[in-house]
């Protein structure tokens, strides 16, 4: 799957509200979607917003056999970090900050 | 909109067992760990190996705002003689209106006034400087509020000379005797009346008439 495939799962997962939070311990600072900060129509903004030079994917730091998708997207002039992974057909957000 | 419910079944890494785990949803205290915000009643994918919440979905979000919001709040706590407190409830029962619930939106109303009326302001400091503001503290008054709205309001209270938030709400309720039950402020108390109203009290009184006062016959 390349970066306008992911692209468009989050962006479906976040239009069909088909999504989670991974559980972090500092979540309503690192997660400001899951803590109500930023809308899910901000994060498909930024989604748009990202090129294929700002998108890469690594593997998941507690489970490298799942691929995370990172998105690095800046918007009016701030630099963002959205990180996700798919599992059971549903995208779960890590991180969503500045 | 996509929705799970209790007892569902998913999968999620888990952030404890650090794999990936099969997990089912059950209504839990959710606790942000960092900011030490709980948030109750919230539905929570729950890891099947180590019952620890692994995932959150996205229904659950207000949830956590509404949690995060409350924290925002600031609370007030201050102790106030006897006589002020029956203020509170003669007032509530002005408006016919349950005490516990009429009474933090009475508090933020004048709040608000204190906040955005420097003459008003100048009347509460003269108030709570008055004899009718003194006597033992005894009861006990707790309000959460927004934290801007305090902030502005302790603000002009500090301006106007009054020095801690007990001595404000002293002044702030007889004012509120003043405007209310004493007839002296009619615009002031329909607005609270509104107020009032959305809380379910029943619809705002008008003012009594104004007129010559008759004597009294002893």
């Amino acid at each position: 799957m390349g970066f306008k495939d992911v692209r468009m799962l989050l962006i479906e997962a976040l239009r069909s509200r088909q999504y989670g939070y991974e559980e972090r311990a500092d979540l309503a600072e690192k997660n400001l979607l899951a803590a109500k900060q930023v809308t899910p129509g901000f994060v498909i903004q930024l989604l748009w917003r990202c090129s294929g030079l700002e998108y890469e994917s690594r593997k998941h730091h507690l489970y490298p056999h799942l691929l995370c998708h990172v998105f690095k997207p800046v918007l009016d002039g701030e630099r963002w970090y959205v990180k996700a992974y798919f599992v059971s057909t549903r995208a779960i957000f890590i991180s969503v900050h500045r | 909109m996509y929705l799970v419910k209790e007892g569902d079944e998913s999968e999620a890494i888990c952030p404890h067992c650090k794999t990936l785990v099969t997990t089912h949803y059950r209504t839990r205290t959710y606790r942000l760990v960092s900011s030490g915000v709980d948030v109750p009643g919230a539905l929570v994918a729950v890891c099947d190996l180590c019952d620890k919440v692994a995932a959150i979905p996205a229904q659950t979000t207000p949830r956590i705002g509404e949690a995060l919001q409350r924290r925002k709040e600031e609370s007030l706590e201050a102790r106030i003689p006897t006589h002020l407190e029956d203020v509170i409830r003669l007032m509530a029962n002005h408006y016919e209106a349950p005490v516990q619930t009429f009474r933090p939106g009475l508090l933020r109303f004048y709040l608000r006034e204190l906040a955005s009326d420097a003459q008003f302001a100048e009347r509460v400091n003269a108030l709570a400087k008055s004899d009718m503001a003194r006597g033992p503290a005894r009861a006990r008054i707790s309000l959460r509020a927004p934290e801007a709205l305090l902030s502005e309001a302790r603000e002009r209270a500090r301006r106007v000379g009054i020095g801690t938030d007990a001595e404000m709400l002293r002044g702030l309720l007889l004012a509120a005797k003043e405007d209310v039950l004493d007839g002296g402020d009619s615009q002031r108390t329909l607005r609270l009346g509104g107020a009032a109203q959305a809380e379910g009290a029943a619809c705002p009184k008008p003012p009594p008439p104004a007129g010559p006062r008759r004597a009294r016959s002893r």
